[in-house]
C-alpha cells in the first residue's frame, strides 16, 4: 500500500512533467490535418492549463480555511494578539458575506461582483484601498532613513554603490535632467539622465541575467531530479531513495 | 578643535531619523500643495510604447493587463490611465484583463476616472471591453494562446465575446496590435514575456513599479518593446502623448502632476546621503589630524 501512495503521484508527476516540457517544443496545430502527437500535445497544453486554474482556485478555498483555523487556535489559547485574529476574521467574514450575498451588485451568477455600487466595491474603495495605500507609502519613510545610514563612502565597494544610488536617483527625476545639460552633445552619455539608464541597462542587466541563469539552471536540476524520482517529495510521503 | 570636528561628524553620521521623516513629510506635503512639476520627456526606453500605438493599424484592439493591487496603484495607475487615453484618442479598442484578485476594482477605477469623465462618447463594447481577473497566473496567459473563450465566453458584464464589436477578428492572443501588462509582482509582465511574447511573438509592452523595473531591463528592447518603470515612466509616457497629441491637457498629466512630490522626495534622501557622508568625511579628517 505504502508503495502504490509513493509510486502513484511520482507516475503522474513524470507523465504530466514529461508531457508539458514536449509540448513547450511543439507548435501548435492550425488545422486539424496536424500530425496526432502534436494534436496531443496541444491539447495537453491547453488542458493542463485550465486544470492548473481550477487547482489555483481550490487553493484558495484551502488558503480561506487555513486562515480562519489559525486565527481561531489564536483566540481560543487567548494569546498575545489574540484581538488582532478577531480582527482578521471579522473582515474575513464579512467580505466573504458581501461577496458571495453579491450585494448592492449586478444579479445573477453572471452578474460582476466589483461592479460599481456593489457593497465588495465599496469595501474596496473605502477600506482595503486606503490601508494599502498608507502601508506602501510608509515605506517612502523607511527607505529614506535607511538610505541614509546604508549608503557611505566607507570603502571602495561602497563607494561605487553610493555613487550609483546618486546618479539612479537624480536620473529618475525630471529635475535631475537640468543638472547636467550644460554637458556637450558629443559627451551626452555623461549626462545624468543617460547614466541613470545606462546602469539600469547596463551593470543591471549583467548582474540580473547572472541571476537569473543561475537560478534557472537550478529549477531545471530540481525539475529533472523530480521527473526521476531522486527528490524527495513531501506529497507521496516517501524519501524517493 | 578636534573636538569641534568629532562632535560635528558625530551629529552628522547619526541624525535621529525623526528628522528625516520630518523633514520628508513637510517637503513632500508642500510640494504636494504648490502642485510644483518639472516638465519631462520620454526616454528611448518608453518611447517605442507610444510610437507603437502611433502607427497600429487603424480600429487594432490593445490589449491592457492591469496586473496590480491598490498599494502599487499609485505608481501603475497613471500608465493605465495615459494608455487608455492614448488608445481612445487614437480609436483603438482597449480589452482590459487582470492576472490580479483585485484586478476588476482596479479597472474600474480607470473606467470611472478616465472613460466616464474624459471619454462620455466612449461606447462599452465597441471602444472597451472588460474581461476581468480570471486565476492562473501564467496558466491563464497560456489557455489565452489561441482562444479567448477558452477561460473568458463572456466579458465581466456576461456578453458574449462574440457579440463585443470591439474584440471583432481577435481569437487569441496573437491578434492584438499590442499586449501591455502593468505589473506589481507575480503574477504579471514576466509571465507575459515567458507565456506569450517569447512563444508568440507577439508585441509586448510593460509598466512596472519602481522596485520592480531592474528585473526587467535585461528583456529590453528583445523581448519587451519597451517598458515605463514607476511613476517617471508614466511621466515620460505622458510627455509623449502631450507632444503628440495636444488635446491631451496638462490636467490629464496624473504622473507629471505626482513627479513634483517625488522629485523633491529624491532631492531630500540625496541632501541626507550627502550629510551622512560630510559626517564620515569630518571624522576622517579629525581622525588625521589627531596626533
Amino acid at each position: 500500500m505504502r508503495d502504490v501512495k509513493q509510486r502513484v503521484p511520482q507516475i503522474i508527476l513524470t507523465v504530466t512533467a514529461l508531457l508539458l516540457i514536449a509540448s513547450a517544443f511543439v507548435a501548435r496545430p492550425g488545422d486539424g490535418s496536424a500530425p496526432a502527437v502534436q494534436r496531443l500535445l496541444a491539447f495537453a497544453d491547453q488542458e493542463f492549463a485550465t486544470w492548473f486554474s481550477i487547482l489555483t482556485v481550490f487553493a484558495f478555498l484551502l488558503g480561506g480555511l487555513n486562515l480562519v483555523a489559525t486565527h481561531l487556535v489564536k483566540i481560543r489559547d487567548r494569546g498575545p494578539d489574540r484581538y488582532y485574529s478577531a480582527v482578521t476574521l471579522v473582515s474575513f467574514v464579512v467580505v466573504l458575506a458581501v461577496g458571495m450575498a453579491k450585494l448592492g451588485g449586478p444579479p445573477g451568477l453572471q452578474g460582476d461582483v466589483t461592479a460599481p455600487g456593489s457593497w465588495l466595491s465599496a469595501v474596496f474603495d473605502a477600506v482595503l484601498s486606503p490601508l494599502h495605500a498608507t502601508l506602501y507609502s510608509l515605506l517612502a519613510f523607511y527607505i529614506a532613513s535607511a538610505s541614509y545610514r546604508a549608503f557611505r563612502a566607507r570603502s571602495l565597494e561602497s563607494s561605487l554603490l553610493l555613487a550609483s544610488a546618486l546618479v539612479v536617483l537624480l536620473g529618475r527625476i525630471p529635475a535631475g535632467r537640468y543638472l547636467t545639460t550644460w554637458i556637450p552633445e558629443p559627451v551626452a552619455f555623461l549626462r545624468v539622465e543617460e547614466l541613470s539608464l545606462w546602469i539600469l541597462r547596463v551593470p543591471n542587466t549583467a548582474g540580473q541575467r547572472a541571476l537569473m541563469i543561475g537560478i534557472a539552471l537550478g529549477v531545471i536540476a530540481l525539475a529533472v531530479r523530480m521527473i526521476a524520482g531522486v527528490e524527495k517529495d513531501p506529497r507521496s510521503g516517501g524519501d524517493g531513495s | 578643535m578636534n573636538l569641534g570636528y568629532d562632535r560635528l561628524a558625530s551629529r552628522l553620521e547619526s541624525l535621529d531619523r525623526r528628522w528625516i521623516f520630518l523633514v520628508l513629510a513637510a517637503v513632500v506635503v508642500i510640494s504636494l500643495l504648490t502642485g510644483v512639476s518639472t516638465p519631462d520627456r520620454a526616454t528611448s526606453v518608453v518611447q517605442p510604447i507610444y510610437d507603437r500605438i502611433e502607427n497600429l493599424p487603424a480600429g487594432a484592439p490593445i490589449l491592457l493587463s492591469l496586473d496590480y493591487s491598490p498599494s502599487s496603484a499609485p505608481e501603475l495607475e497613471p500608465m493605465a490611465d495615459a494608455l487608455t487615453q492614448h488608445a481612445l484618442l487614437t480609436g483603438h479598442p482597449i480589452c482590459y484583463m487582470s492576472l490580479y484578485p483585485t484586478g476588476n476594482n482596479m479597472i474600474s477605477r480607470v473606467e470611472e476616472r478616465v472613460i466616464a469623465r474624459e471619454f462620455p462618447q466612449a461606447v462599452p463594447a465597441r471602444d472597451w471591453v472588460t474581461l476581468g481577473f480570471q486565476v492562473g497566473g501564467e496558466m491563464l496567459i497560456n489557455s489565452l494562446r489561441d482562444s479567448l473563450t477558452a477561460r473568458y465566453p463572456t466579458d465581466v458584464s456576461g456578453r458574449p465575446l462574440a457579440a463585443i464589436p470591439a474584440l471583432r477578428g481577435v481569437r487569441g492572443l496573437t491578434d492584438f496590435g499590442l499586449i501591455v501588462s502593468l505589473s506589481a509582482g507575480q503574477p504579471g509582465l514576466k509571465e507575459w514575456i515567458l507565456y506569450a511574447g517569447d512563444v508568440m511573438d507577439v508585441p509586448l509592452a510593460g509598466g512596472c513599479t519602481g522596485v520592480g523595473a531592474p528585473q526587467f531591463f535585461p528583456y529590453y528592447p528583445l523581448q519587451i518593446l519597451g517598458l515605463m518603470s514607476a511613476l517617471k515612466g508614466a511621466a515620460e509616457y505622458e510627455a509623449a502623448l502631450a507632444r503628440g497629441h495636444p488635446e491631451f491637457t496638462a490636467a490629464n498629466r496624473q504622473a507629471t502632476r505626482g513627479m513634483g512630490p517625488q522629485s523633491a522626495a529624491h532631492v531630500v534622501i540625496v541632501a541626507f546621503i550627502l550629510l551622512g557622508n560630510a559626517g564620515l568625511l569630518l571624522r576622517r579628517c579629525a581622525n588625521r589630524r589627531s596626533p
